[in-house]
Formats: C-alpha cells, sequence, structure tokens
C-alpha cells in the first residue's frame, strides 16, 4: 500500500511538473462545459424565409405574418416570382421559400381548398427538416383557425361535433432544454478523455525516456506499479466529476432528482472500463503519438457511437451491435436516469450489469497484457 | 529548391519508415467516415412507443394503426395496466399513447375526447419529434371524425375540408437525407484534425530528440525548411481527401454537383491553413503530449462544436457566434456543402474561399516568424 502511495505521489510531482499539461486537464473539461452548455442543440431559430405573396390580400398577409410571428422564421427578402427563390438559397441568404399563390384568399373565403408552396433548401438536412416541420405546423394551425370559423355557422345548427384532442404532456425535461441532456451526459466524456488519453500517455512517456524499465526492475509488484500509475488519474477523474456537478446544478441548473452516492458508485464502475481503455492503449504503443492516435480511436466511437448526441436508435442495425461494446452507452442512460428521471439500482440493473461486465473484462484483458509485457 | 526537396525527402523516409502511423494516418479517417456517414443520422424515426388501449374498439386500433404506420413511432408495448411510467423510467420507451375508455362511444355520439400523449423529455430532439408528429396524427384523426360526424348528420361535409394545405418542395437534397450534409462536412472535420496532429507531432518529436537543431544550424532558411515540412504532409492530405471524396461519392451516394477543380483548390488552401496551424502549435510546444492535446483542442472541438458542422451558428449565445468567425472549418464547410450539394461556384463562395486564404496566410506566416525566433 506504502509503495502505491509513493507511487501515485511520484505521478503527482511529475504532472505538476509539466505546467502545460495541469491547465489541459482541468481548463479543458471547463472549456467543454460552456461549449456543450451553449452551443451543442440543434433546435434552429431565425430561419432565413423569402416571401413570394401573389395575392397580396388581408388574408395572405395574416399567413405571412403568422410566419414572423412564432419566431421561427425571419424575412430575410421578397420577391415577386417563385423563379427568384433560387438566388436567394443559392447565396445562403434564405433556407425557405413561402409562395402564397393568387387567388388564395378567394380560395379560403370560398370554402374551397387554398394552397401554400414551400420551397426548402434540403442541403443542410436538420435545418431543412426543421423549416419544414415549423412551416406546415404554422400553416396547419392557421388552417385550423379558419375552420373553426366554418365550422361556427354549423355549430350553431348541431352544437356538438365529435373531435380527439390531443393532450400532450412532456416528462422529465418540461421544456425541452438541451442543457439538461447534455451536461449530464458531459460528465461521461470528461472521465473518458482524462482517464483514457493522459493515463496511456503517462505510460508511454515513462516507457519513451526508459523509465518505466527501472521500474519494473525495482521489487514493486506489477499491480502495485499499475496501481500507483492509475490512482492520481482517478483522483483527478473525480474532481472533475465533482466539478461538472456543481457547474451543472449551480450555474446550468440541471435537475438532480436521484442519489448521488448511487452516481458516484457507478463512476466507479465507468472508472474501470476507461482506465482499462488507457491501460491497453498504453501496451499497444510505443510512443506518445501513436498513444494518442490509438486513444483517439476508441475515443471518436465512445463519443460517436454512446448516444451523447446521435440517437442510437437511428443507427443502422449493424452500427448499433457495436454500440453494445461503448461502455459509454451505459454509463451515460445512468447518468441522464439519475439526474433527470431520479430513477434507482431497480430502472437501471441491466444497464450496470453491462457496465460492470465491460469494465472486468476491458480491466483484465489490459493488466494481462501490461504484465506480459514487462514480465 | 533544392534544400526544400532535400528536407521533404527526408520527411518522407520519417514518415515510411513509420509505416504504422502512416496507416494510421490513411486508413483511420477512412474507418471514421465510413462509421459516422452511418451514425450521425439526426433524422429521428422508429422511437420506441407504448400504447395503452382502454377502449379495445376498432375505433381505437385505427388511432394506433396511424401512429404506427407513420413509420415514426415503434409500438413495442401494449401494456393491460397504467404501467407506463415504470417503462419511461426505464428508458425502454420514449412516448406512451393512452386512448380513454368509451372513446369510440364519444367519437361516434358526436362528443369531444381526448387522447393523452406522454413524451420522455430528456433527449429534447427526439422528444420535439414525438411532440410535433403525435399532435400532427392525432390533429388528422380528429378532422376525419369531424368529417363523419357532419356526414351522420347530413350536414355540409365540403365544409370540414381543410382550408388551407401545404405542399413543399426540397432542393439539392429532396429526401432530406442527413448524410448529404453530414458527410462532406466530415471530410472538414476529419482533415483539418488529420493534418493538423500528424504535422504538429512530427516537428515536436523533432524538437524532443534534438534533430531540430541540427537543421537550423544548417544554411537552409526558415521558410525553405517550413516549405520542406510541409509538402510531404500536402501529398498525404491530398491523397486522404481524394480517398475521402471518392468514398462518400461511391459509398454514400453523395451528389456532386460542383466543379471538382474548385473543390481541390479549396482543399489545397484548407490543407494550407491547417497545415500552418500545425506548425504553430508545434513552435508553442515542447513535448509530444501538449502538442497533441493542444492540436486535439484546437482542430477537433472548434471544428466539430462552432463550424455549424452539426449544431447552428445561429443557434448559439452572440459571443460564440463572433467566435465562429476564427474557425476556418466554418468558411470550409460552405464551400464545400456549396459545390458538393449546390453546385455552387467561385461567384457566391468566393468570401468564404478568401477567408481561407487569409487564415493559411496568417498561419504559415507565424509559424515561419515563431520557428525562426525559437531557434535565432
Amino acid at each position: 500500500m506504502n509503495r502505491i502511495l509513493m507511487l501515485a505521489r511520484k505521478e503527482f510531482i511529475q504532472l505538476k511538473r509539466d505546467k502545460r499539461m495541469i491547465p489541459l486537464v482541468f481548463i479543458a473539461p471547463l472549456l467543454q462545459l460552456i461549449l456543450f452548455g451553449y452551443v451543442v442543440q440543434t433546435e434552429i431559430k431565425d430561419i432565413g424565409m423569402v416571401l413570394v405573396d401573389g395575392d397580396r390580400t388581408a388574408e395572405s398577409r395574416v399567413m405571412a405574418e403568422r410566419f414572423v410571428n412564432t419566431g421561427y422564421f425571419t424575412i430575410t427578402g421578397r420577391a415577386d416570382a417563385e423563379s427568384q427563390i433560387a438566388g436567394h438559397i443559392r447565396a445562403e441568404k434564405a433556407t425557405i421559400g413561402v409562395v402564397i399563390p393568387e387567388g388564395f384568399e378567394k380560395n379560403v373565403r370560398n370554402g374551397r381548398t387554398a394552397e401554400v408552396m414551400l420551397v426548402i433548401d434540403g442541403s443542410d438536412s436538420n435545418a431543412g427538416v426543421q423549416a419544414q416541420q415549423f412551416a406546415t405546423r404554422i400553416i396547419a394551425a392557421r388552417s385550423q383557425e379558419l375552420m373553426g370559423e366554418r365550422l361556427a355557422s354549423v355549430r350553431a345548427i348541431a352544437p356538438k361535433i365529435s373531435s380527439v384532442e390531443p393532450r400532450v404532456r412532456v416528462w422529465y425535461n418540461p421544456e425541452l432544454k438541451s442543457v439538461n441532456f447534455m451536461i449530464p451526459g458531459l460528465m461521461g466524456l470528461i472521465i473518458t478523455i482524462i482517464t483514457t488519453i493522459v493515463t496511456s500517455l503517462a505510460i508511454v512517456k515513462e516507457r519513451e525516456n526508459g523509465t518505466l524499465e527501472q521500474l519494473i526492475v525495482t521489487p514493486i509488484k506489477r499491480w502495485e506499479l499499475i496501481s500507483g500509475k492509475i490512482l492520481p488519474f482517478v483522483v483527478i477523474a473525480f474532481i472533475e466529476i465533482g466539478l461538472v456537478l456543481v457547474v451543472a446544478l449551480g450555474w446550468f441548473g440541471v435537475p438532480f432528482r436521484g442519489n448521488i452516492l448511487l452516481l458516484l458508485a457507478l463512476c466507479v464502475a465507468f472508472l474501470f472500463t476507461t482506465v482499462g481503455q488507457g491501460l491497453f492503449v498504453s501496451t499497444v504503443s510505443r510512443t506518445q503519438s501513436q498513444a494518442l492516435l490509438t486513444a483517439w480511436f476508441f475515443m471518436m466511437p465512445a463519443m460517436m457511437l454512446s448516444g451523447f448526441i446521435f440517437p442510437i436508435a437511428n443507427m443502422p442495425a449493424v452500427i448499433q451491435w457495436f454500440t453494445y461494446a461503448v461502455p459509454l452507452r451505459y454509463f451515460l442512460v445512468i447518468v441522464r436516469g439519475i439526474f433527470l428521471k431520479g430513477v434507482g439500482m431497480s430502472a437501471l440493473w441491466d444497464e450496470v450489469l453491462m457496465l460492470s461486465l465491460l469494465g472486468i473484462l476491458i480491466f483484465s484483458v489490459s493488466v494481462l497484457r501490461f504484465r506480459k509485457r514487462y514480465r | 529548391m533544392k534544400m526544400i526537396k532535400a528536407i521533404a525527402a527526408k520527411e518522407f523516409i520519417h514518415i515510411i519508415r513509420d509505416p504504422r502511423t502512416l496507416g494510421i494516418i490513411l486508413i483511420l479517417p477512412l474507418f471514421q467516415l465510413l462509421m459516422f456517414g452511418y451514425a450521425l443520422s439526426l433524422d429521428i424515426d422508429s422511437i420506441p412507443t407504448a400504447v395503452y388501449d382502454r377502449d379495445r374498439t376498432a375505433t381505437s386500433r385505427k388511432l394506433i394503426e396511424s401512429f404506427s404506420s407513420s413509420g415514426y413511432f415503434n409500438i413495442t408495448a401494449r401494456p393491460v395496466q397504467a404501467d407506463f411510467a415504470e417503462r419511461l423510467d426505464d428508458g425502454r420507451i420514449k412516448v406512451a399513447i393512452v386512448i380513454p375508455e368509451g372513446f369510440a362511444e364519444d367519437l361516434l355520439s358526436d362528443k369531444r375526447t381526448r387522447v393523452q400523449v406522454i413524451v420522455d423529455g430528456s433527449d429534447p430532439t427526439l422528444a420535439r419529434v414525438g411532440v410535433g408528429y403525435s399532435s400532427a396524427i392525432i390533429g388528422r384523426f380528429s378532422s376525419k371524425a369531424t368529417a363523419e360526424s357532419l356526414y351522420r348528420r347530413g350536414l355540409d361535409v365540403t365544409r370540414s375540408a381543410a382550408p388551407v394545405q401545404t405542399s413543399s418542395r426540397v432542393w439539392y437534397n429532396p429526401e432530406l437525407r442527413s448524410v448529404n450534409f453530414i458527410v462532406p462536412g466530415l471530410m472538414a472535420l476529419i482533415l483539418m484534425t488529420v493534418t493538423t496532429i500528424t504535422i504538429s507531432l512530427a516537428v515536436v518529436r523533432e524538437k524532443e530528440k534534438g534533430t531540430l537543431e541540427n537543421l537550423i544550424i544548417s544554411p537552409i532558411k526558415s521558410w525553405e525548411l517550413i516549405l520542406g515540412k510541409i509538402a510531404p504532409y500536402v501529398v498525404i492530405a491530398f491523397l486522404e481527401a481524394l480517398l475521402i471524396t471518392a468514398t462518400g461519392m461511391l459509398w454514400f451516394n453523395v451528389p456532386m454537383n460542383g466543379s471538382f477543380i474548385l473543390l481541390l483548390m479549396s482543399m489545397t488552401i484548407y490543407v494550407a491553413g491547417t497545415l500552418g496551424l500545425g506548425l504553430v502549435i508545434s513552435a508553442a510546444t515542447d513535448s509530444q503530449q501538449v502538442a497533441s492535446f493542444g492540436a486535439f483542442m484546437a482542430t477537433f472541438l472548434p471544428s466539430f462544436l462552432l463550424s455549424g458542422f452539426v449544431f447552428p451558428i445561429k443557434s448559439m449565445p452572440f459571443v460564440l457566434q463572433l467566435l465562429t468567425y476564427i474557425v476556418p472549418a466554418r468558411y470550409f464547410l460552405v464551400v464545400i456543402r456549396g459545390i458538393f450539394l449546390k453546385g455552387t461556384g467561385f461567384d457566391i463562395l468566393w468570401p468564404d474561399l478568401l477567408a481561407l486564404v487569409v487564415f493559411a496566410a496568417l498561419m504559415l506566416t507565424i509559424a515561419s516568424v515563431r520557428l525562426r525566433r525559437a531557434f535565432a
């Protein structure tokens, strides 16, 4: 035990001496918190819109106003003909063109069906989908309103007409705030970066300098060596978990509804997988640049295939299988569940089981490889 | 010129001697492109949904059918009791639909009725789709019910036709496939990270070994040294760009509507800038560990988050929007997406290309000055 502590102390001193490492280890996560807290949202505001009002009546103006009033669209240009829309879209000035054709008001008033035409720039598929959804919803809402006016005359005769009212309620995050989704997830990402990348770099650095061999010829046992090397980064990881918690609750106002002890306990389970990856990377790399690229190889999938931003359910089946091997996938369900839903072990047991299995597997394979290399 | 060639030849030998790194440089990006081209989709469909049907009539089944046939909802559970709260808690379902008892009877007897929809809001993107489409589906079902109700009473059914209808056309990417949007973006991201990281590591490695000093005291000029160092990586970056472009077009069927020459030209400008950035990083750092971290921080994060790669710039807070102007990927994304999807040319893209030229010139100048000063 004493030896482990000595090694850990040595590691801390080395970290402290590398003046640029400490800011990177602590400033990078803070920066990520700010970026992910403010940047990562896919909702689009102020969509640029070209209006072609071929009708120029009271009714068509009401329709156009509805687009602006919702706050989703900003009119960036007006055109006289549909053919002019292309110019605005190609020059990136507008994402959507809205055409209200001549005769719009007449059709609406005479009980016929009038048409509003949308021309959408699909090159940014995300913006395109949202523009289409918002526009369709705005037009449908106006249509419903006009329908109400039409039916009002009927209702005078028949007061009862059947209809279905949707009552939609959103649980856990009623305002649909992106931060509530991103910030808890970020905890998993930061742990992965710190423990996988920094651990592997620290070990490979010693190998490059030849000091690892010196440690190995001392009477220190392999497991003591490994624990001593890992311990400082686990401590740092926990400091950062605390940091994320403080910023999440204090600054971003993310609700925390679950049990904090459960969360910390499960962080330990997750750490086994990430530290194991770091150890593994260090056994297969000779230089720091190789270690970084290989760690990268673990990090990118962790980020992209974990459901951190992109929903797993949308991925093709083959890629979904891959996601089962990504530990972060399970940790994200756990951390988001504890934060937002306040769930306990009963709802999380299958994720906890998978995470523990992966942790034992990755960690023991890495330790075995590490020991074999330094026999 | 001979000097530059000699340095370039030396650098090539270094690269070839380390085939593993070369392999990683060429294969890893391809792997990433393939993986993420498939994985990074923001299109949401098949939301796991539970239906608690308390009515169990033909009418309620019809409503459920319109949910499942829409493609947005995948009905994975039909509980017989109200335990959907647990299912939402453990994440097995994201949407729960509750159809009340007497649903069909109410509609037949010309009454108003309600359908309850509960959406898991913890993932806002998914929740937005769930809220939007469930309201739309119920709305459509409702207007059909209204029409039937009017018909039963012998009233004018045409009055129930929608007063305003939408018809939409989507240009450049008619199916709104997010692959067409993501793959060109990935090109920008991958090109930048790989080139910046590899060149900064290559220079810092020489610094660490002390071989850079040998070069500095030789009669070589610093700009010659820089050009010679960069040249092999330009070649590699070019190969990589071609590889990625070919994969995007042939494998993912991303349409290429613009000029190929303009594409290659802008890629060259972009890569010159990213390599310059790599040199600046290597001039400021002494260890590979710090250089790699610095390169990661300077390339991946801003290019991923602040470039408009997936997260719309317009939705960011004002200060961060200002910050995006110094992210080169921001400009390159406009260029590459414009060329690929819209077939836009120089007449529209010149401001963004100009920004890239400025970035490249700035980076290469700073690198040249700083490297010279470091060894003066």
